[in-house]
């Protein structure tokens, strides 16, 4: 099912055996990913910068405390950057943010084209392809670190909504991956 | 609890987007331990958000890598402690408390040998030093006796038998002199032991007058080598302040005869 797990293993071990290889893995493997969420959170790319060091610094930091029977190691991982950069954004401006709660739909939309990565494989399409709406609350929890209050007072909608949505967004986004992944393996002639 | 109702309820997603309060995300963490139906669903959604930014990538600049392990060093070299404490396995533990302990243990029997070995080696040269005063008293000895035994066999000496006086009328005393190499000898029979501050004396008369022969000890049955007599026709023993006298105190006399 995924196609990370042989590698996360690896880097797991290496940290826990506390061998600094484990970040070069790390950066090799997860460096675009985390650059990629945390660029769309700051949206300037000098921040964002320092906020994927900080990332990488807080991982090392911390990698004792990654539980293996909580989460996937990506997701820890991620959450660090989002966290990091979440942070970062409403320390620099708490006051845009009833400006950005205002906007934030169309805002969001808008940097869909910027940021979105071409060479991704093809799963930009795949991902195009969601509701609107769904792409919308995903992307306001999950790169603008807003609470599901927070989300849904932005998109007007009443709290219960909002999570049978965020749980429907993501079913579908599931089933769009897991259509992809079965694409790509058809394609590779795994199949 | 129906567990596909719980799953459809939304709140999984909302634990795997960090937004339950601390109270309602241990509570999915503890049905989530549970019941691997819940683990499952909550892998999957990481996946699917994981995926979706995957979807977003962007690569950093070129030399963000190096940046942030040169950070790492940094950081690690100002929480190192200044020595590196290194996690040794089992065996090694063992190895080295092993290594440790056989060190001690050598280092003692070492000094334990040594001592042994030095006392050892004192020994043997007071036994050597022992073994050669041996010796020579025994070349002393034998040429002593073979001296004595050699003079007392020739047919030159003379036995002089020396009988009490009236002072210590059971006095017995033998002196065997050889007129030719002049040897004189005693071995006494019987005297009675002297005070502590006096000594018996053999004088010799040589044509009346008394010539000093030596003191000589009362407690042993040896036979006493006395000093060279050239010439005597009689000998005496007279009783002698420690060490001897130059003449005889006459009326201490103690034995005599004649040759």
């Amino acid at each position: 099912m995924t196609l990370t797990t042989s590698i996360d293993t690896k880097i797991v071990a290496l940290l826990r055996q506390d061998d600094k290889s484990a970040v070069s893995l790390l950066y090799d493997n997860y460096s675009d990913a985390l650059f990629g969420v945390i660029l769309r959170i700051v949206n300037q790319e000098a921040l964002a910068e320092e906020i994927l060091q900080d990332t990488f610094l807080k991982i090392w930091k911390y990698r004792e405390s990654y539980d293996e029977s909580k989460g996937r190691f990506f997701t820890w991982m991620l959450n660090i950057a989002r966290n990091t950069a979440i942070d970062q954004t409403r320390l620099k401006s708490f006051s845009q943010k009833n400006q950005e709660l205002d906007n934030v739909v169309s805002i969001i939309d808008s940097r869909d084209q910027e940021n979105f990565n071409v060479d991704a494989i093809g799963i930009r399409e795949l991902i195009e392809k969601l509701p609107e709406e769904h792409r919308s609350i995903i992307d306001l929890v999950y790169f603008k670190g807003f609470t599901h209050i927070e989300a849904a007072e932005a998109l007007s909608i009443p709290l219960g909504t909002l999570k049978t949505r965020l749980r429907l967004a993501i079913v579908q986004l599931r089933k769009t991956f897991g259509l992809s992944v079965v694409l790509l393996a058809w394609a590779f002639g795994f199949l | 609890m129906d567990t596909s109702n719980y799953i459809a309820s939304g709140v999984l997603e909302l634990y795997v987007n960090g937004l339950l309060s601390e109270t309602e995300k241990r509570e999915v963490e503890a049905l989530a331990a549970q019941n691997p139906e819940i683990q499952q669903e909550i892998f999957h959604i990481e996946e699917a958000l994981e995926k979706y930014a995957l979807a977003h990538r962007q690569t950093p600049k070129r030399n963000m890598k190096q940046a942030i392990l040169d950070k790492i060093n940094a950081e690690e070299s100002k929480n190192r402690p200044t020595a590196k404490i290194v996690q040794m396995s089992n065996f090694r533990r063992f190895a080295m408390a092993a290594s440790v302990i056989g060190l001690i243990m050598s280092g003692a029997l070492n000094f334990i040998l040594y001592q042994n070995w030095n006392s050892s080696q004192k020994e043997v040269s007071n036994l050597l030093a022992e073994k050669a005063t041996l010796v020579d008293k025994s070349d002393v000895l034998k040429a002593s006796y073979e001296e004595k035994v050699n003079t007392l066999a020739e047919t030159t000496t003379k036995v002089v038998q020396l009988n009490g006086l009236p002072i210590a009328p059971n006095s017995k005393v033998n002196v065997y002199w050889n007129g030719k190499n002049q040897r004189t000898f005693l071995r006494i029979e019987n005297l009675p032991p002297p005070p502590s501050d006096k000594q018996y004396q053999l004088w010799a008369l040589a044509d009346g007058k008394p010539i000093d022969a030596g003191v000589f000890d009362t407690e042993t049955a040896a036979i006493q080598t006395m000093k060279t007599i050239g010439d005597a026709q009689a000998f005496a023993i007279t009783l002698e302040k420690k060490g001897g006298s130059a003449s005889p105190t006459m009326d201490q006399m103690y034995a005599m005869g004649k040759i």
